[in-house]
């Protein structure tokens, strides 16, 4: 009995030494960011590493949207996230019903080709790519951005929101056949209803993707006023001026960039894990 | 959830709405780097617009990406009017048909306006194929307070320098210098100077083949790797600007730069009284030369060359480009800029004054179509006899068999 | 039987875009990379067919090894770590304690933060002289004096890696719990009443049964890491000398500062080919998902 106590006791303390270590490595970085984001200009270079700054210069964050065009790069994040779930939406939603429900000629290998076409790099095709867009008159401009996260985020997607649709009972579709309806009928007005919570998760991760989207958003921008914030933050890093690299600003940056994707996920935690996902990542 | 739906729908039609819609006037299209010079920029655009009815669409890319940016470009046939760029690039753009020769573009004043050295940088065969831009001549600018403590008089050669290094660290300065790498540019940026004062160069004069693997060279190439000894360790990651700001925080003792650095420190209002501008340091022959930079406007072949060069010519004015080099800390090429403003030969104005002194010993990079392949070989070379991964004669070795392959490609 | 097969021709209506999507901007790319890698393309725009130079050249370059060298340990190493790291705190999630809820929603911030983000996060820690992580391995006295993690050859390619598998990990860390909780707990239970202790469990049932879901999520991380591009590019642009260099790094590299248009294109027919295995891997490893049913 005595021995199980003690056995139990070190098991706890283990896992808290595990959870400590987790803590420490997965948010060290976080908190050097938002310390790094508050501290005044003079003390970002100071020898040793202050730790914390002295007192939070909060006028960083001002001089940050004042200087780098944040609300700019944020209307053009969001136009061309937009505009990604909503063609996602139109394009992936028929797709995945019917990879779940009906069925069509060459299924498996229809099933086959979006499994393997979300393994190629971006890279590998983007010279084409650019040509092709260029050809169009879509360089520098938000619908070229669009076509390629669509491109590159439809398998993705489309697998995640497959497996929602396969938690749809067939019961019900076939009671609404018998109900008269057609097989679209059935989708919009059955299917949906029942898989919403699969399509919300579906269209944050879309967002997620499109938002830190960075080599076409970098290679087919050129103007200021196109540029996404991603881009943006990575210029001021690249682009200072000559007294070096203004390190607070640019966390301030990071930080203000990454505040609407935490709270997205921590929004939809308890879905990550769930059923969702899993037909996308497994 | 279907509230979340509406919500999102909702949002993007009014983004839909405020999306602009894009006017048919005639315009050509500028690019500035970094946001060099970005508020006159505006502000002569608009006065050009008001003159000649044509508007100039200004865009600004990032320093180290514009390169690949603009191959990309022009490859698709889709480049802006004119962009403001690297002397290197002058050939290769010209080789391609990417640009367009300016001579009669540009008006013969402004032709002659130009310094002898600035044209000679940007012309091909007798023709101008850039217009001279932003220059910049790089000396060894050192920390007076940390090199008082250790010597009476401050270091004319790469030698002396190397000597003082040791005792150098540590005091008020942790280290003696600082070096530039991680782009290849940075490295090489750091290294020519040296290169130079040895009395090697890059490529032979029939600019077929590499000249750099010489006793002279590798000579050069040991200086550097010492003094990287007593170098801060931004080996690899840093930008120009670290150097910069190893130098401003008197991380480094000395280091080689133009007066960009020094002249934001003083917009800045700060104190840079220990900052002393020495002569180019000299190699063991006793030869000297200041490091150029020269940026340029290229004018490409668009079809809109004609109003370009116009453009570009109601640019380079002492009241809009002519403010820019002073504000930046450039060094001007033009004579009309001399005259009109008196601050740059202004003894009170201690950065461009004495770098403007420098200009006759001007050395430039060369301009080749492979440059940017054969800076990284060299710079991956350096950087691999700076880590001791090869001696200083092995690397240059290596460096020259790859280089002398990608020339001969050609 | 006719109805049927208008049906299921009506029903490719239904993944037609999508299909139409994949053609366009994945597969007509594919081809024409595969034709230019064929070709040198020189700078004034002659092009010249030159059959399998490009890719002569890549495996007789010297940096061919030791990109390929990078590459794999970028991949497995990289994968190692992150699965481990992942089990190991899927493990810890399993049990119950306090903050436990509010820790799993978090930990995916890593993972949720742009990878443009992230770097510049750890490029000011590694940062040489105002780095948190120099100056705390200068306070251990683990270092001696300041050194540049990213800047020096030795060890450029672990610091990168270090920001990779701390972005991915929390990511394989819920997948595993997950697969963890798809465990029913009758099975464990039936192995205590055989006499079962804590490590038989985990050897014999735990990693037992989430064996084809960890290998699958481990191809999928995989694949993802042999095409990440950014994180590389935006910490050292693949340098100092190439020693962080990966294959896709030489691919943008070659393409877009050298503007050597064909031999990018060969080398990305190289990387076209490993991918093309590692699919078939998952696509197999997939299709051998175990269920508890």
């Amino acid at each position: 009995m005595n021995r199980n106590k003690i056995r139990k006791r070190a098991y706890k303390f283990l896992l808290a030494l595990v959870v400590i270590a987790m803590i420490v490595f997965l948010f060290f970085p976080v908190v050097a960011m938002i310390t790094v984001s508050l501290k005044p200009a003079n003390e970002v270079f100071s020898r040793p590493v202050r730790w914390l700054p002295s007192e939070p210069a909060w006028e960083n964050y001002i001089e940050v949207f004042e200087k780098m065009d944040i609300l700019v790069g944020f209307k053009n994040s969001i136009i061309v996230a937009i505009g990604t779930i909503i063609t996602i939406l139109l394009i992936g939603i028929p797709a995945a019903y019917a990879m779940s429900k009906l069925d069509y000629w060459f299924k498996d290998i229809i099933y086959y080709l979006v499994l393997v076409s979300q393994m190629f790099a971006p890279i590998i095709v983007i010279i084409p790519l650019y040509q092709q867009m260029n050809n169009w008159g879509l360089i520098d401009n938000h619908v070229s951005l669009v076509l390629m996260n669509v491109t590159f985020n439809l398998a993705f997607i489309v697998l995640m929101l497959k497996s929602s649709f396969d938690n749809v009972p067939v019961e019900v579709l076939e009671s609404a056949k018998i109900d008269g309806c057609s097989r679209f009928q059935a989708l919009i007005r059955i299917s949906l209803p029942i898989a919403s919570m699969g399509i919300a998760v579906a269209i944050i991760f879309a967002f997620t993707r499109t938002w830190n989207e960075f080599l076409f958003a970098f290679t087919f921008t050129a103007s200021t006023s196109k540029k996404t914030i991603i881009v943006k933050l990575y210029e001021i890093l690249k682009n200072n001026p000559a007294i070096g690299i203004p390190w607070h600003l640019v966390m301030a940056g990071a930080t203000i960039a990454t505040t609407p994707l935490v709270i997205l996920f921590i929004s939809i935690r308890k879905y990550i894990t769930g059923d969702v996902t899993k037909g996308a990542i497994k | 959830m279907k509230k979340m739906l509406l919500v999102l729908l909702s949002l993007s039609l009014v983004m839909v709405l405020v999306l602009p819609t894009v006017a048919e006037t005639k315009e050509i299209t500028y690019v500035t780097l970094g946001n060099t010079g970005m508020e006159l920029l505006e502000e002569a655009a608009k006065a050009f617009e008001e003159k000649e009815g044509v508007k100039v669409n200004l865009e600004s890319w990032s320093y180290s990406d514009a390169y690949s940016k603009i191959l990309t470009l022009a490859e698709a046939g889709n480049m802006p009017d004119s962009m403001y760029g690297f002397s290197s690039w002058t050939v290769q753009f010209k080789e391609a048909g990417y640009t367009v020769a300016i001579d009669d573009l540009i008006s013969k004043e402004l032709y002659d306006d130009f310094s002898k050295a600035a044209r000679d940088v940007c012309s091909v065969n007798g023709e101008l194929w850039a217009m001279p831009s932003y220059m910049s001549v790089r000396s060894i600018l050192i920390n007076q307070t940390a090199f008082d403590e250790v010597s009476d008089e401050p270091p004319t050669t790469w030698e002396g320098l190397l000597e003082l290094a040791p005792e150098l660290c540590g005091k008020t300065c942790p280290y003696a210098y600082t070096l530039v790498a991680g782009h290849p540019k940075n490295t090489i940026d750091c290294f020519l100077p040296i290169l130079w004062a040895y009395g090697a160069d890059v490529l032979s004069e029939d600019q077929k083949t590499v000249a750099f693997n010489t006793e002279e060279g590798v000579a050069a190439l040991q200086m550097y790797v010492d003094l990287a000894k007593y170098a801060v360790p931004d080996y690899g990651e840093a930008t120009i600007n670290e150097t910069q700001s190893n130098f401003t925080t008197q991380t480094a003792a000395a280091y080689v730069h133009n007066a960009q650095g020094l002249a934001a420190l003083k917009a800045a209002g700060e104190n840079y009284d220990w900052a002393t501008i020495l002569q180019p340091l000299k190699g063991p022959g006793g030869e000297a030369y200041s490091y150029g930079v020269m940026d340029v406007d290229l004018v490409f072949n668009t079809g809109n060359q004609d109003i370009t060069a116009k453009w570009l010519e109601f640019w380079h004015q002492a009241k809009y480009q002519g403010v820019v080099i002073d504000k930046a800390g450039f060094v001007p090429n033009q004579a009309s800029y001399y005259k009109e403003m008196p601050i740059f030969t202004d003894e009170a104005n201690v950065f461009v004054a004495p770098f403007a002194a420098m200009e006759p010993i001007a050395k430039f990079k060369p301009s080749i179509t492979c440059w940017e392949e054969i800076q990284k070989i060299m710079a991956d070379n350096v950087t691999k006899a700076v880590f001791g991964q090869l001696t200083a004669a092995e690397a240059f070795e290596a460096a020259e068999k790859d280089c002398n392959e990608v020339l001969a490609a050609q | 039987m006719k109805r049927d097969n208008i049906i299921k021709t009506t029903n490719l209506l239904y993944v037609l875009p999508m299909l139409i999507f994949f053609g366009v901007f994945i597969l007509s790319p594919i081809i024409q990379v595969f034709e230019n890698s064929f070709l040198q393309i020189k700078a004034n725009g002659d092009v010249e067919f030159i059959q399998f130079d490009n890719y002569i050249k890549f495996f007789n370059s010297k940096d061919a090894s030791m990109v390929l060298k990078n590459t794999f340990i970028w991949v497995f190493v990289g994968v190692a770590a992150k699965i481990l790291i992942g089990l190991l705190m899927a493990l810890v999630l399993y049990n119950n304690f306090v903050g436990k809820r509010v820790l799993t929603g978090v930990m995916l911030i890593p993972y949720a933060m742009p990878a443009a983000v992230s770097c510049v996060v750890w490029r000011l820690m590694y940062h040489p002289t105002f780095g948190h992580i120099t100056q705390l391995l200068l306070d251990l006295n683990i270092l001696e004096r300041p050194m540049s993690f990213l800047g020096n050859p030795a060890t450029s390619l672990l610091a990168v890696l270090i920001v990779n598998v701390w972005a991915v990990a929390p990511f394989c860390a819920l997948n595993i719990l997950a697969s963890l909780y798809s465990i029913p707990t009758y099975i464990y239970e039936a192995a205590s009443i055989d006499g079962a202790g804590h490590l038989r469990k985990f050897f014999h049932i735990t990693i037992h049964l989430i064996f084809t879901d960890v290998r699958t999520l481990a191809l999928l991380i995989g694949i993802w890491a042999f095409n990440s591009f950014d994180v590389i590019y935006m910490m050292t642009t693949g340098g100092p000398a190439n020693s962080s260099s990966i294959l896709v790094n030489l691919v943008y590299q070659n393409a877009f500062e050298f503007n050597n248009r064909g031999y990018a294109s060969a080398i990305s027919i190289i990387c076209f080919i490993i991918l093309s295995i590692f699919s078939v891997l998952y696509v197999r490893s997939k299709n051998k998902e175990v269920s508890f049913e």
